[in-house]
C-alpha cells in the first residue's frame, strides 16, 4: 500500500483523493489550512437565508492579503470544501482554441495538452460533478458523451433575454451547471444548498470519508507549512502546523500532491526552498508564482419598465449561457461568455418591512422588473504578474500574500467592448437608457489561475504534462495553478477533469 | 408627562386595519408613557451576534404563541392567505433549531417578547402592538443598539423573512417559486414556475 498526502480539501483535491481511493491499494492523508464545516444543515441554512449572520465570513482570506487588482479576500474560502462551498457551480468547458493561446493570438503560451487530451477527462468529471447540460450541443465538441443530467427548460426569464439575443443574431445554449438534477429543488438560496444538489467538494468529501474513512484521513486547521525533499529529486513529505495544538509537526508519505489552489500551490513551493532548490521547489528556471492571471467580470444592469408576466427569479442561478463571444475570432483580444436574467426589484418581505400595502405592492411588482447580464472574459498573463511570499502569518497561520499585476491595453479596451454589448442587451430588450448601471470587477482568487503552470520542459514551466514538478519523482500540483492560461470559460470543471486525468496516470504507474 | 411614539395610521388604513382596532389608535399618532418609550429604546448591544448566544433552551408554548401572532398579523394585515396551522409547525420547529443552537437566539426573543408584552399593555392588546413595534418611527441615538432597535433586526425582520417563503405568501401574487421555498425538483419546470404565458 502506498501512502499519499494531498495538500488541501477543495475540489481538485476531493476528486484527486476519491479517484486514487477507488483506483488502488492507496491511503490519503489530507491536509486543510481551515476548519471544519457542515453540509445540508437546517440551521446553518436557515441562518444563510435569512441572512442572519455572513455564512462564510470566517473562511475568508485575511485583509492583509488584499489588493485592489487582485482580491483575495471574500473570493476564496479557506475551510473544508474550499471555495466550492460558495461557487456558483458553472462548469462550461474549456474550448479547443484555448489550448492554443500562444499559437492563436501571440500571447502567453500554448497547453502542452490538448482538447482531445482532456476530452474523456471531461466526461468523467461532469459524472462526478453531477452536472446538468445539454448534451447535444457539440460546441464544444462532445464525442457522444452524455451528461449525467439533461438540461431543464430555459426559465420564463430567460426567455425575455433570449427574445433580445436572438434580435442581435447572438447565439446561446442551456447553462452546464454541477446542480444534481434529480436532487435540485429550486429553492434560490445556493451558495448554502439545503439538500447538496449544488456540488460542494464539502459534501463530497463527508460522503467520501463515510465511505472509505479506514483509507483516508483529513486534518483541518492543519496548514501545510512546508513541502520535504531529500535531496533535489525526492519529497519526503511534508510539514505542517497543527493549530489546535500549536505544534509544529512532519508527516511522511510516498508521494505529495499539492492541491491548495493557485495562490497557496505556488507560496507553499517557494517557501519550501533548500540547499537544493534554492529559489523554492521546482523554481529553477523561476517560473513557480509568475503569470498569475483570472477572470475580470462584466456587468450590466437596467430595469424593464413592465412585468406583464408577474415574473420573479424562478431559480437563483444562471440557466442561460452565451458563448458567442468566446470564439477563436475574439480569442486575440480577450473572449467572453455571460448569462443574463430578470429579477424583481425588491422582496416582499423588504415591502412589509417597508410598511408598503399590498395594493400598492401589487402594483410595483407588475410595473417593473430587473433585467441584468453579466460575464467574464480571458485576461492575458502579463509579464508584472506574480505571487512572493509575505513574511507574517495570517489567522490561519499561513504565510501572507504579496501580489504584483500588470494588464494588458487590450483587455482593458475589450472589458469596455463587452460591456457595451450588454448594454446593447438590455436597450433591445426595452430597458431604458436612464436605469442602465454597468460596471467590472477586476480579477479574484476565484478563478486564479498559472502559478505554477505546465510545461514541457522546466525551462517554460513548473510542472510536466502529467502535472508532477519538473525534476521531482514524486511531487505534483493539481490545482488552476498548472494552467498554462485561463481561457474565458470557468476553470473548475477543468481542473476536475486534470484531478481525475491525473489519478488516472499515477494508479497506472505505480 | 408622556412622549409621543409615532407611526403612521394612514397607512394602517391602507392595510385594511379593521375599524375596532383603528378605533382604538389616537389620530395623530401612538402616545406612551414614558416608561414604555424608555423601554423600548433602552440600550441593549451593539454586537452584530445575538446577545447571550451561549444561552440556549426552548421557548415556552406561551412565548411561542406570542411570536406566531406577529405571522397572523402579517397574513392577515397583508391578505396573503397562507395556511397558517401548517406554518406553525415549520416555523416553531425553526425557532427551536434558533434557540437550542449556538449562536442561540433564545434571549434575543425574550428581550423582544418583554417589548411585545410592554407594547401591548400601553395599547390596550397585542393586535396593536405589532403595527407599533414594526413601523413607529422611532428616534434614538444608535437605534439599532436599542431593545427594539434589536427585536426588529434579529427578531421580527427574521421572522417575516421566514414566513413570505416558507408559508408560500408570496402565492397570493400568482408566483409558485421564490427564494427559500423549496419551488420543486430543477428536471421539472412545472414546478417552480407560472403558467406559460
Amino acid at each position: 500500500m502506498s501512502s499519499v498526502i494531498i495538500v488541501g480539501s477543495g475540489v481538485a483535491g476531493t476528486i484527486l483523493a476519491r479517484q486514487l481511493l477507488a483506483s488502488g491499494d492507496v491511503e490519503v492523508t489530507m491536509f486543510e489550512a481551515g476548519p471544519e464545516f457542515k453540509a445540508g444543515d437546517r440551521r446553518i441554512w436557515l441562518d444563510h437565508m435569512l441572512g442572519s449572520s455572513d455564512t462564510y465570513a470566517p473562511f475568508v482570506d485575511d485583509p492583509r492579503d488584499e489588493n485592489e487588482w487582485f482580491g483575495l479576500r471574500r473570493s476564496r474560502l479557506l475551510m473544508k470544501g474550499g471555495t466550492t462551498n460558495h461557487w456558483g457551480g458553472l462548469t462550461p468547458r474549456f474550448k479547443p482554441e484555448d489550448f492554443e493561446l500562444k499559437s492563436r493570438t501571440g500571447f502567453g503560451v500554448d497547453w502542452p495538452i490538448g482538447y482531445d487530451d482532456m476530452a474523456p477527462f471531461y466526461a468523467q468529471a461532469e459524472v462526478l460533478l453531477g452536472i446538468t447540460g445539454d448534451s447535444d450541443n457539440d460546441d464544444p465538441p462532445r464525442y457522444g458523451a452524455r451528461f449525467p443530467f439533461d438540461h431543464t427548460d430555459y426559465t420564463m426569464g430567460d426567455r425575455i433575454v433570449i427574445d433580445a439575443l436572438e434580435s442581435m443574431d447572438i447565439t446561446y445554449g442551456h447553462m452546464s451547471i454541477a446542480r444534481n438534477g434529480n436532487r435540485c429543488i429550486t429553492t434560490g438560496t445556493c451558495d448554502y444548498c439545503p439538500v447538496n444538489a449544488r456540488y460542494t467538494a464539502l459534501y463530497d468529501l463527508e460522503l467520501l470519508q463515510a465511505e472509505q474513512g479506514d483509507w483516508l484521513t483529513l486534518k483541518t486547521e492543519s496548514p501545510v507549512t512546508r513541502v520535504l525533499m531529500d535531496g533535489k529529486t525526492q519529497c519526503r513529505g511534508v510539514e505542517y502546523m497543527d493549530l489546535k495544538s500549536g505544534e509544529q509537526q512532519t508527516l511522511d508519505a510516498d508521494a505529495v500532491f499539492v492541491c491548495s489552489g493557485t495562490i497557496e500551490s505556488c507560496k507553499l513551493l517557494l517557501a519550501s526552498a533548500d540547499s537544493d532548490w534554492a529559489d523554492g521547489v521546482g523554481n529553477d528556471s523561476g517560473h513557480v508564482g509568475r503569470h498569475l492571471t483570472g477572470h475580470p467580470v462584466m456587468f450590466a444592469m437596467g430595469v424593464l419598465p413592465e412585468n406583464p408576466g408577474g415574473l420573479g427569479e424562478e431559480l437563483g442561478f444562471d440557466s442561460l449561457i452565451s458563448r458567442h463571444f468566446d470564439s477563436p475570432e475574439y480569442q486575440h483580444k480577450g473572449k467572453m461568455w455571460f448569462s443574463g436574467g430578470v429579477g424583481a426589484t425588491s422582496t416582499f418581505e423588504e415591502q412589509v418591512l417597508a410598511n408598503v400595502p399590498r395594493a400598492e405592492m401589487a402594483s410595483t411588482f407588475n410595473s417593473e422588473l430587473r433585467m441584468s447580464v453579466g460575464g467574464e472574459m480571458e485576461q492575458f498573463e502579463h509579464p508584472d504578474n506574480r505571487v512572493t511570499l509575505g513574511k507574517e502569518r495570517t489567522r490561519q497561520g499561513l504565510l501572507t500574500t504579496n501580489i504584483e499585476v500588470g494588464v494588458h491595453e487590450i483587455n482593458l479596451k475589450t472589458r469596455q467592448e463587452h460591456i457595451d454589448t450588454f448594454v446593447r442587451i438590455l436597450k433591445s430588450a426595452g430597458c431604458s437608457d436612464a436605469g442602465i448601471q454597468t460596471g467590472a470587477f477586476n480579477p479574484d482568487g476565484a478563478h486564479a489561475s498559472a502559478t505554477c503552470r505546465m510545461s514541457q520542459s522546466d525551462a517554460d514551466g513548473v510542472v510536466d504534462p502529467n502535472l508532477q514538478v519538473h525534476g521531482t519523482d514524486n511531487l505534483f500540483v493539481c490545482s488552476n495553478a498548472v494552467f498554462p492560461s485561463i481561457a474565458a470559460a470557468n476553470p473548475t470543471l477543468t481542473v476536475s477533469a486534470l484531478a481525475v486525468r491525473l489519478a488516472s496516470h499515477f494508479a497506472a504507474s505505480n | 408627562m408622556n412622549s409621543e411614539f409615532k407611526f403612521d395610521r394612514r397607512k394602517l388604513i391602507k392595510l385594511g386595519f379593521s375599524a375596532g382596532v383603528l378605533a382604538t389608535l389616537p389620530t395623530a399618532g401612538c402616545v406612551f408613557a414614558d416608561d414604555v418609550t424608555e423601554t423600548l429604546l433602552q440600550f441593549a448591544s451593539d454586537s452584530d451576534s445575538p446577545v447571550d448566544s451561549a444561552l440556549t433552551g426552548s421557548l415556552s408554548q406561551d412565548e411561542f404563541d406570542t411570536l406566531f401572532s406577529l405571522c397572523e398579523y402579517v397574513d392577515s394585515a397583508w391578505s396573503f392567505g397562507a395556511n397558517m396551522s401548517v406554518y406553525r409547525q415549520q416555523l416553531q420547529a425553526d425557532l427551536e433549531l434558533k434557540t437550542q443552537r449556538q449562536p442561540s437566539y433564545l434571549a434575543e426573543y425574550r428581550s423582544a417578547l418583554e417589548l411585545v408584552d410592554r407594547v401591548a399593555q400601553s395599547a390596550g392588546s397585542g393586535e396593536e402592538a405589532w403595527p407599533t413595534l414594526l413601523f413607529s418611527d422611532a428616534t434614538a441615538e444608535e437605534f439599532a443598539a436599542t431593545k427594539l432597535g434589536r427585536a426588529r433586526r434579529f427578531v421580527f425582520a427574521e421572522i417575516i423573512g421566514h414566513q413570505i417563503p416558507i408559508s408560500g405568501a408570496f402565492k397570493s401574487f400568482g408566483l409558485i417559486n421564490y427564494r427559500g421555498y423549496f419551488g420543486g425538483p430543477y428536471a421539472l419546470p412545472a414546478s417552480y414556475r407560472r403558467a406559460e404565458l
